[in-house]
């Protein structure tokens, strides 16, 4: 170490050695020692730290802790989840079905018999008029291309529209026909489809109309009957019983 | 220091009394100021009480001390540099000609009354601390550069080139003086 801009490599490895001055000086004196006042009191702060470790220490199962305000939030809205995934599906199915019923009820209708060929549900009704006569345009046409399945056929059974075809397209000829052999197929008007289904024959005090009686199967008038003495109503009854013949002839109807 | 993570309190007592005036007189040489020295010097032992159970056996126990008395350090000088104290950051370097004004200055003052281990403490105080870090640490506690750099936490390179700037100051130092 020459000059102080050149220290080399052996002047730090002669330093390191302890072969230097300055390590010789800084040695001379090194009486300065750490209070004791300081090594009493770390010394205490071992014995402390020792003996009383769960002080110094946090529980483990303060760390997770967390986890449980989260899981119950997740399971909440899991479950609320599929609830309305459920509820969901199954009006869409439902939907789907009656859709499904309702484009296909078309399809399953019956050919005429007559020969005469339907028009397509997509032509005009100016196309269709012109195949058929004139008097029966406003009978077939428009029952078939506007509402199908929707239209309110006093022909057609009361039943669901996905179990019976939809009304086919057929001469009038034929409907008329299909009416007077099939009285089964007559349909109620609404209002007195209505007044039928909200009948209680306790609060009658009279017949019901013979429009009523006629679609009643066996058993609805027996029920009517029984009902009707149950009711105290026995002279009621004895005229549905006087009734029933006409309706179903040869058979009678037995007092309950 | 594994003896003492098992619990053994004795094996701390003679780890501290081993280390702990090395410890001390590189803490007040590093800070220049007592108070400072003691109170980082405390919160050394207890850092290494507190995690003795984290403690494995990577390098010696020196190296270990001195690594935590180290950050402690860095700690004390960046919180007294946030504060605009009058103590110099821990990696600023200081202006050599200052150094050698005050060196001299330091010459006349105490020439006549001090001995030359005092004016070396005087020059010493006058380094930057990063420089006077690695001066100390083979000093006090006899540390390569190898293991200087492990504390440090930089390369050998690193402390090696801080180590020549630190004997070129104080050997230009005492130069003047002798």
């Amino acid at each position: 170490m020459n000059d102080k801009t050149q220290i080399s490599d052996e002047d730090i490895e002669q330093y390191l050695n302890g072969e230097t001055d300055l390590s010789a000086t800084y040695a001379e004196e090194k009486d300065l020692k750490a209070p004791e006042h300081l090594a009493f009191a770390i010394k205490r702060m071992a014995r402390e730290a020792e003996n009383n470790p769960p002080n110094n220490e946090r529980p483990v199962v303060r760390k997770d802790v967390w986890l449980v305000p989260l899981s119950i939030a997740a399971t909440v809205i899991i479950t609320v989840s599929l609830v309305f995934f459920v509820d969901f599906q199954n009006i869409d199915e439902t939907n789907q079905i009656a859709k499904k019923d309702i484009d296909t009820a078309p399809q399953a209708l019956p050919l005429p018999q007559d020969g005469v060929t339907p028009p397509q549900q997509t032509a005009s009704v100016e196309d269709t008029i012109v195949l058929q006569p004139e008097t029966q345009k406003t009978e077939t046409i428009p029952a078939i291309k506007t509402k199908p399945m929707q239209q309110t056929d006093t022909r057609l059974p009361r039943e669901s529209v996905s179990e019976k075809p939809a009304p086919t397209l057929q001469s009038p000829t034929q409907s008329t026909l299909q009416v007077a052999e099939e009285p089964t197929d007559f349909e109620l008007p609404p209002h007195l489809r209505d007044m039928m289904q909200s009948t209680n024959a306790g609060a009658q005090n009279e017949v019901l109309p013979a429009e009523v009686l006629k679609t009643w199967t066996r058993q609805q008038w027996q029920t009517q009957v029984s009902t009707l003495y149950k009711a105290g109503k026995d002279k009621l009854a004895e005229q549905y019983i006087k009734l029933y013949p006409e309706y179903y002839p040869g058979e009678t109807l037995t007092k309950p | 220091m594994e003896i003492y993570r098992d619990g053994d309190l004795q094996a701390f007592d003679q780890l501290f009394n081993r280390f702990k005036d090395i410890l001390y007189r590189y803490l007040a040489r590093q800070t220049g100021n007592f108070a400072i020295a003691e109170e980082i010097f405390q919160e050394t032992w207890a850092a290494l009480i507190k995690h003795r159970k984290n403690y494995t056996v990577k390098a010696k126990f020196k190296t270990y001390l001195f690594h935590i008395a180290h950050n402690k350090l860095i700690d004390f000088y960046r919180s007294k540099q946030n504060t605009k104290s009058d103590i110099v950051s821990y990696d600023e370097q200081q202006d050599e000609m200052i150094i050698e004004e005050q060196s001299n200055k330091s010459i006349e003052h105490h020439a006549d009354v001090q001995s030359k281990y005092n004016h070396l403490l005087t020059l010493l105080e006058k380094l930057p601390a990063a420089q006077r870090d690695v001066f100390l640490m083979h000093e006090e506690a006899g540390m390569t550069l190898v293991e200087i750099a492990e504390v440090m936490s930089v390369s050998r390179d690193t402390v090696k080139s801080r180590l020549r700037y630190a004997l070129q100051r104080l050997r230009s130092g005492m130069r003047r003086f002798a």
